[in-house]
């Protein structure tokens, strides 16, 4: 009691007298979320605007006579007449450590039921991308634990890449397995005591997602204690336009704290084709001229604006990164549609996902033909690229020859062997969900296919036999594994242990 | 915006300042010239110079209107002293509208144009409010 009396005497002694000058404006028409206000002189763009009932908007149309603003939360209380006034100020955010494991909505109010955020810096939601001088090639992996991506589609931190693909075909999987495939790593790491170990956190945002949804993955976060590493950012569907417009850009000022603290995070974006929609509902209320498939002639920078963000820092600016994954769902597998084409040219490469692979049980069902990572690969440890080298290349061979193979039963023995290498390669690839693979692990079970130690097991068998492959090596040769991450790379050595230990297991290995 | 809806726009804006700054004594002069300025127009260009008018007029009296809301006392010579200041301030005559509010608990409450200047008790008990 005392500290709040205590408190309140030193705000009143701090209070000064000067007059407050504010500029205002009057409510004249407002739907659908967006205010068209007479007044406002001296608004600027992107300023917060205060609403009685304690609501905010932001000035997003400066017009000769009129300002358009686009209004957060439950609007409507609001009505025509109604006052409001700039703020000068920018929507900001609250960012740090203290939002970690906390569900937090655009403007960074928990919506979890546990209590304060704790954070004292705000970031604005806005602000411009780091420049040229800043940056730094991307170098240092992040380790998906997906083998498929890990071995054909390496990611590094600070690398922008697209996860394509139609509805259900597992794009939030992927994602949310990356959370927790790093969750995991941190854990390791900390508790290693290396310290030149860096943890990746995490952040979700969802826009327009469902609720029940948001709550499945936030269930399945806590299930693989992966939550304690990670922000979620809540704009779901229910939400207003306003809100999934700006949820992006709130996720992001939070991982920018991250990278300008030196660390590393990661940020996925699910989904901006969602999230162009919102964008544009609020732009045709906001009467700006439409035009490809109804969206503003803007909406190319509205995603490579947020996704510009996403850089991997010099050793002058703090060294950190900011890794971002957005989400783009495709109608019928269609990539030349508008959105997609834009998020494609912005990012580093793109994981595409199948429908007709997700439906054969290919999981996740990527397609390796149409994914490519265009600079992960200077970010790969040097063993999986040794192991890994070849295999995009057999795969498409796979696939092209199993086109042709359907029509025909006389093959030659080369193509047969093509086949036979592919189709276990496509099940060595199979993965279920939260499962993540360590690198090590990943080394290993291409080392042994590209010897062809899987070329006498079934097809049918092979994604027991790589479990057990790998269970083996972390219950009987962890000196081995341990080998492969500290030196990074095989050598002769090294090779001859890996052959040893699968040959052992080989030996005892039953269907 | 085409060039005649531009220019639509400039008229509206011109006869809405000159309205403003002459006050009621140039109605019927200012409703002459927009008879006058409205009759070659089409129906929806009439509407859109109405329209575009009757917002500027409403901005530009704001602009030229001192509104004074009090809590307390206000002496005419207070009174005059604001106008004076403001007036200078804003670099034309305004003509003070003064109203009694007992929701500011004490002190004044300015409006010209768009800007509020607000020195009065419920304002910085709300100040106060948002930090405590």
């Amino acid at each position: 009691m005392s500290s709040i009396l205590e408190q309140i005497e030193k705000e009143i002694s701090s209070l000064t007298t000067e007059t407050k000058k504010t500029n205002t404006g009057t409510i004249r028409r407002i739907a659908d979320g967006v205010a068209h206000i007479e007044g406002l002189s001296e608004a600027m763009s992107s300023e917060m605007i205060e609403f009685p009932g304690g609501l905010y908007g932001i000035a997003l149309n400066l017009e000769e006579d009129e300002v358009g603003c686009v209004i957060m939360g439950d609007v409507s209380g609001l009505k025509e007449g109604d006052e409001c006034k700039t703020t000068g100020r920018l929507l900001s955010v609250p960012v740090g450590k203290g939002l970690l494991g906390r569900v937090v909505d655009v403007i960074g109010q928990p919506v979890d039921g546990k209590g304060a955020i704790e954070s004292e810096e705000f970031y604005p939601v806005e602000r411009i991308a780091p420049g040229i001088i800043p940056r730094k090639s991307v170098d240092q992996p992040v380790q998906t634990g997906i083998m498929p991506i890990d071995a054909m589609i390496p990611i590094g931190r600070g690398q922008r890449e697209l996860i394509i693909g139609d509805r259900q075909t597992g794009k939030t999987t992927i994602a949310i397995d990356t959370i927790i495939a790093q969750a995991k790593l941190n854990r390791e790491g900390l508790a290693s005591g290396d310290e030149s170990f860096r943890p990746l956190y995490s952040i979700y945002v969802a826009i327009g997602q469902k609720n029940s949804n948001i709550a499945r993955i936030l269930k399945t976060l806590e299930k693989n204690d992966a939550l304690e590493y990670t922000i979620i950012v809540a704009a779901p569907a229910a939400d207003n336009p306003t809100n999934q417009y700006i949820s992006p850009y709130s996720g992001c000022a939070m991982g920018e704290w991250f990278m300008e603290n030196g660390m590393d995070a990661l940020i996925i974006y699910d989904d901006l084709s969602k999230h162009a929609v919102a964008y544009r509902h609020i732009s045709l209320i906001l009467k700006r001229p439409s035009g490809r498939e109804a969206y503003p002639g803007d909406v190319f920078y509205l995603h490579s604006r947020l996704l510009e963000r996403a850089a991997r820092l010099n050793e002058d600016h703090g060294g950190g990164s900011l890794t971002a994954l957005p989400i783009i769902e495709t109608q019928a597998g269609d990539l030349s549609a508008y959105i997609p084409t834009n998020v494609i040219s912005i990012t580093d490469g793109q994981v595409f996902l199948e429908t007709d692979l997700f439906n054969q049980g290919v999981r996740p069902a990527i397609s390796v033909g149409l994914s490519v990572s265009r600079v992960g690969s200077s970010a790969q440890i040097k063993a999986l690229k040794q192991v890994a080298g070849s295999i995009k290349l057999q795969l498409a061979q796979y696939r092209e020859l199993a086109a042709f193979a359907q029509f025909g039963s006389d093959l030659d023995a080369r193509t047969k062997a093509t086949l036979d290498r592919g189709a276990r390669l496509v099940e060595l690839f199979k993965q279920p969900a939260a499962s993540p693979k360590p690198v090590t692990i990943q080394v290993v079970i291409l080392w042994a296919a590209n010897k062809g130690y899987f070329d006498d097991i079934e097809v049918g068998n092979i994604v027991d036999a790589s479990a057990k492959l790998s269970d083996y090596m972390t219950a009987q040769k962890v000196a081995v594994l341990d080998k492969i991450a500290d030196q990074k790379k095989l050598d002769e050595t090294l090779e001859s242990e890996i052959m040893e230990a699968v040959e052992q297991w080989k030996a005892g290995y039953q269907a | 915006m085409s060039g005649t809806d531009a220019k639509l726009h400039k008229m509206a804006e011109m006869l809405a300042e000159y309205a403003a700054q002459e006050g009621e004594s140039c109605v019927a002069e200012v409703v002459e010239a927009l008879k006058k300025l409205m009759e070659p127009l089409s129906h929806g260009q009439r509407q859109e110079f109405f329209r575009a008018f009757r917002r500027r007029l409403r901005l530009k009296l704001k602009q030229y209107q001192l509104n004074i809301e009090y809590a307390g006392e206000l002496s005419d010579a207070h009174t005059k002293d604001l106008v004076q200041k403001y007036s200078e301030k804003v670099g034309h005559d305004l003509t003070p509208v003064i109203t009694e509010n007992p929701d500011l608990i004490s002190g004044i409450r300015l409006q010209v144009g768009d800007n509020v200047y607000e020195a009065s008790l419920a304002e910085r008990l709300r100040r106060l409010s948002a930090r405590v």
